[in-house]
C-alpha cells in the first residue's frame, strides 16, 4: 500500500515543475520548430491558429494560401545580405577565437596558480571577481576603456607612448579609420571583454581537477627529467582531459549565444557607433532576438538554424571527447 | 596649511630617527647586558608608538584636504616609512654585539643594501620618466633590465660545474621559475582589476577631466554628485523596485518548486521517474533562443502579460540546473535517516523539512544566490516583453501601469545617450562619468555579494555550473 501511494505522491511533488517545463519548455519547441516553416507569421495570427492565412480572411484562396507552409522563412535568413557576412562570420570569429584562447589561458593560469603557494587563495579570489559581475555593466566599463571619443584608458596609454589614438569602437565621428580597420578592431575589444568574462569559471573547474591529480605522477617525471612542458602535455593535460572537454563544450555552446556583451559594447542591432546601418558586430543570436517582434517566423528560422549547429558541434565535440579522453 | 602640516610631520620623522639613533649610540654604552635590553625594549616601544602617531596623523589629514599635490604626499610618506625603516635596523644592528649574533648582523646588513637598491631603482625610473616624459621609454628600460637579470642567471647557470654550484644553479632555476610564475599571475590579475578600478575611477571625474586627451589614472576632485545625477537620470527608482520584486518572488517561488521536484527526484520511488529525470536533463541542452520566440507569444498575446511582474517570473521559476543541484546533494544524505524517520513515524514531508533541508542548507544558498544574481543581471527578456511607459501620454493605459516595467539592467543600457540628454557645448557631450557611476551602482551590491559570500557561490560553480 504504501509503494502505491508513493506512486502518485511523487507526480504531486513535480506537478508544478512538470506544468511550467510543458507549458514554457516542451511547448515552445514544438511551435517554434512549426513556426519557422511558415512563409509568413505574424504575431497578431494568434498562437495557435496556425492555419490562417497569411494576410488576413478573404475567401476561399487566401484560405488556401494560409496554408503557407514552406522553407520561405529560411531563405528569408539566408538571403539576408549581412546574414552571412556579418551574422554568421562573427559569431564564427567568436567561437574559434575566444574558446581556444580562453581554455589555454585558464589552463595556463590554474597550472601557474597550482604551483604556488604563497598568495594562492589572494590570487585565486582576484581571479573569480568577473563572474559576479552584470555583464551589460562591465562591457560598458570596456567600452569607456577602449573608447576613442572621450579617450580611454587603452588610448590614453598609446598617446602618451608617442603613439596615435586608435578608434576601437569605431564611436569616432571623423571617419578616418575604414570600415575593415573598425571591425578588426571591434572584434579584438569583443574578444578580450568575452575572455575576460570567460576566465572565472573556467579557471576553477581546472583548478579544483588539478588539484586532485595525484602528485606521484610529477615526482615520477621529475626523477626522469622530464622538462616542464613535456610534463604539461603528456602528464597534465591528458589527466585534465574530462575538465577541459567539459568546459570546451559549455564554452563552445556559450559562444554560440553571445548577445550581452555586443550589446554592451556596441549596441542592441551591432552596429558600430558612428550611426552606418550595417551590423558590424552582430552575432545569429542578435540577429533572432532583433526578429522576433516583427517576424517571429524568421527569428524561430534562425534559432532552428543555431539549434542544429549547436546539436552538430556538441556531438562532435562529444564524438572527440570519447576517442581522447583519458578517464 | 597642508604643506605645513606634511613638513612638520616631515620634522619631526627625521628628530625622531635622529633621537632613536642618538639613543642607540648610548645604549651600547651600557655594560650591563640585562639592563641594555631592558632599556633597549622601551626605547623601542616609545619610538614605534611616536612613528605610528606621526603617518596616522598624516593619513588622517590627507584625505581630509585636498593637496595639488597628490605625488609630493606620497613620496613624503615613502620618505617618512623609510626613514622609520632605516632607524628601526639602525638600533637592531646596534644592539646585536654577541658573537652569536654577528649572523643576523649580517642579514640585517643585507635588508639594508636590498632597501638601499629598491630606493635608487624607484629614484632611476622616476629621473628617466621626467626626463623622457614617454612610458614607452620606461618600458623599454624595464624590457633591458629584465632582459639582463635573465642574462645573469643564464651565465650562472653555464658556469656551473661543482656539486655546490649545481645546488646554487637548482636555485637560481627556482627564483626564475617564481619570477615568471609570478608576473605572469600579476599581469593577469592587472587585465582582471583594471576594468573594476577604470569603472570606479571615470565615475569620479568631471566632464572636463574626461575631455582631455590623456586621462590620468587617478582623480585628484573626486566628483561623488555624479552618482546622484546618474541614478536619478537612468531613473533606478522605478527598475530598482521592479528589480526586487521580481528577485525576491521568483527566487521563492523557484526554491519552493525546485526542493519538491528535487525531493522527489532523490527520494520518492515512482514509475517512470529515472526517465523523466533524464528528460529533464536533456532539456539542458536546449538554447534558450530556441523558446525566446513562443515564450514572446505566449507571455504577451495569450496571457497578455506585458508589462507586468508575472511576465518576468513565470516563464523561469523551473531551472533544470538547480534542480539536478538540489538533487544530488539530497542523494548524499544516507537512506537510514529517512527510514528511522519512518518509523518514528514522520510523514516525508516532515523529513523534508526537519532533515534534509538543513542538511542541504549550503547548496539552497547557492542556488539562491545564482537566482537572485540571475535576475540582477537578466537584459533581453526584460527588454522584449516589457517597457518603459514612464513618459506614455496613451488614454486607455491606466495610471498604475504608468511606470517603468523593466529591470535594472535595462536602465543602466537604455540611459545615457548623449545625443538626447546632452547640451550643445563639448562637455555635456560627455556622459562616460555618469555611466559608469550607473554601473558602479548595479556592480556594487554584486561586489558586496561576492565578498561575504564568495564560499557558496564558488562551491556551487565547481561543482560543475552552469551562470544564471
Amino acid at each position: 500500500m504504501e509503494t502505491k501511494k508513493n506512486q502518485w505522491i511523487g507526480w504531486v511533488y513535480l506537478a508544478p515543475a512538470i506544468i511550467l517545463m510543458l507549458v514554457f519548455m516542451a511547448f515552445p519547441l514544438i511551435i517554434t520548430t512549426i513556426v519557422a516553416f511558415r512563409n509568413d507569421y505574424r504575431i497578431g495570427f494568434g498562437l495557435l491558429q496556425l492555419v490562417y492565412p497569411a494576410d488576413g480572411f478573404d475567401g476561399i484562396q487566401s484560405y488556401f494560401a494560409g496554408l503557407n507552409y514552406g522553407f520561405g522563412a529560411f531563405r528569408t535568413v539566408f538571403k539576408n545580405e549581412y546574414f552571412w557576412s556579418y551574422y554568421m562570420v562573427n559569431t564564427l570569429i567568436i567561437v574559434f577565437v575566444s574558446v581556444p584562447l580562453t581554455i589555454t589561458l585558464s589552463l595556463l593560469i590554474a597550472v601557474a596558480l597550482n604551483s604556488i603557494k604563497k598568495l594562492q587563495k589572494f590570487f585565486q579570489t582576484i581571479f573569480f571577481m568577473p563572474y559576479v559581475t552584470n555583464s551589460i555593466a562591465l562591457g560598458m566599463v570596456f567600452a569607456v576603456m577602449f573608447g576613442s571619443n572621450p579617450n580611454g584608458l587603452i588610448n590614453s596609454l598609446l598617446i602618451s607612448m608617442g603613439n596615435n589614438a586608435i578608434d576601437w569602437l569605431g564611436a569616432a565621428t571623423d571617419g578616418n579609420s575604414s570600415a575593415l580597420m573598425i571591425r578588426f578592431t571591434g572584434m579584438a575589444v569583443l574578444i578580450i571583454y568575452i575572455v575576460w568574462q570567460a576566465l572565472p569559471f573556467k579557471i576553477l573547474i581546472l583548478l579544483s581537477g588539478l588539484q586532485g591529480i595525484d602528485k606521484q605522477y610529477y615526482q615520477a617525471a621529475q626523477i626522469d627529467g622530464t622538462s616542464k612542458f613535456r610534463t604539461l602535455m603528456r602528464i597534465t593535460v591528458p589527466l585534465l582531459s574530462p575538465q577541459i572537454i567539459y568546459l570546451m563544450i559549455t564554452s563552445f555552446i556559450g559562444s554560440f549565444k553571445e548577445y550581452n556583451s555586443v550589446v554592451a559594447l556596441f549596441n542592441k542591432d551591432g552596429y558600430p557607433v558612428t550611426g552606418a546601418n550595417i551590423p558590424y558586430f552582430g552575432t545569429i543570436v542578435l540577429y533572432i532576438y532583433n526578429n522576433v517582434v516583427m517576424m517571429p517566423h524568421v527569428a524561430s528560422a534562425a534559432a532552428l538554424i543555431l539549434f542544429v549547429i549547436i546539436l552538430l558541434f556538441t556531438g562532435l565535440n562529444s564524438w572527440i571527447s570519447n576517442k581522447f579522453v583519458h578517464y | 596649511m597642508l604643506q605645513l602640516i606634511l613638513f612638520i610631520s616631515l620634522m619631526a620623522a627625521i628628530v625622531i630617527t635622529a633621537a632613536w639613533c642618538v639613543a642607540s649610540y648610548f645604549l651600547v654604552q651600557t655594560k650591563d647586558l640585562d639592563e641594555r635590553e631592558l632599556k633597549y625594549v622601551q626605547i623601542k616601544k616609545v619610538i614605534i608608538l611616536a612613528s605610528i602617531y606621526i603617518l596616522m596623523g598624516m593619513l588622517l589629514v590627507m584625505p581630509i584636504t585636498y593637496c595639488p599635490n597628490f605625488i609630493a604626499i606620497i613620496v613624503m610618506l615613502c620618505v617618512t616609512l623609510i626613514l622609520g625603516w632605516i632607524a628601526y635596523y639602525y638600533v637592531d644592528l646596534l644592539h646585536l654585539s654577541e658573537l652569536n649574533q654577528a649572523t643576523k648582523r649580517k642579514e640585517t646588513l643585507k635588508n639594508l643594501f636590498i632597501i638601499a637598491v629598491a630606493i635608487l631603482i624607484a629614484a632611476a625610473i622616476a629621473l628617466i620618466l621626467y626626463l623622457t616624459k614617454s612610458l614607452s621609454a620606461l618600458i623599454i628600460i624595464l624590457a633591458l633590465c629584465f632582459l639582463g637579470w635573465m642574462a645573469y642567471y643564464y651565465l650562472g647557470y653555464l658556469k656551473v660545474s661543482t656539486v655546490e654550484q649545481a645546488i646554487k644553479r637548482d636555485k637560481a632555476a627556482k627564483v626564475l621559475k617564481l619570477i615568471v610564475v609570478y608576473t605572469f599571475l600579476v599581469v593577469i590579475a592587472i587585465y582582471v582589476v583594471v576594468p573594476f578600478y577604470w569603472m570606479i575611477l571615470t565615475s569620479l571625474k568631471t566632464p572636463m577631466e574626461l575631455n582631455e586627451k590623456i586621462q590620468l589614472p587617478y582623480t585628484l576632485n573626486p566628483q561623488w554628485n555624479n552618482y546622484k545625477v546618474a541614478i536619478k537620470q537612468a531613473n533606478f527608482a522605478d527598475t530598482l523596485v521592479n528589480t526586487i520584486i521580481v528577485g525576491v518572488i521568483s527566487t521563492a517561488g523557484s526554491l519552493i518548486i525546485t526542493i519538491f521536484a528535487a525531493f522527489a527526484f532523490a527520494r520518492l520511488n515512482f514509475k517512470g521517474r529515472d526517465a523523466l529525470f533524464s528528460m529533464f536533463m536533456a532539456t539542458m541542452m536546449i538554447p534558450g533562443e530556441m523558446l525566446t520566440v513562443t515564450n514572446y507569444i505566449t507571455v504577451v498575446k495569450i496571457l497578455g502579460w506585458k508589462d507586468s511582474y508575472q511576465a518576468l517570473i513565470v516563464p523561469f521559476l523551473v531551472s533544470v540546473f538547480y534542480i539536478y543541484l538540489l538533487r544530488q546533494t539530497f542523494k548524499q544524505i544516507p537512506d537510514e535517516l529517512y527510514y528511522a524517520a519512518k518509523v518514528d513515524g514522520t510523514t516525508d514531508l516532515g523529513y523534508l523539512f526537519k532533515v534534509m533541508l538543513p542538511i542541504a542548507t549550503p547548496t539552497i544558498i547557492t542556488i539562491l544566490l545564482l537566482k537572485m544574481m540571475g535576475s540582477w543581471n537578466s537584459y533581453m527578456w526584460p527588454n522584449l516583453v516589457n517597457s518603459d511607459q514612464s513618459a506614455s501620454k496613451s488614454i486607455t493605459l491606466p495610471d498604475w501601469k504608468k511606470r517603468n516595467w523593466q529591470l535594472i539592467t535595462n536602465s543602466i543600457r537604455g540611459s545615457f545617450r548623449a545625443e538626447e540628454d546632452g547640451g550643445t557645448d563639448q562637455y555635456s557631450r560627455i556622459t562616460s562619468h555618469l555611466q559608469m557611476a550607473a554601473t558602479t551602482f548595479v556592480t556594487a551590491p554584486l561586489l558586496l555579494v561576492f565578498i561575504f559570500l564568495r564560499k557558496y557561490l564558488m562551491r556551487g560553480v565547481s561543482r560543475s555550473g552552469i551562470k544564471g
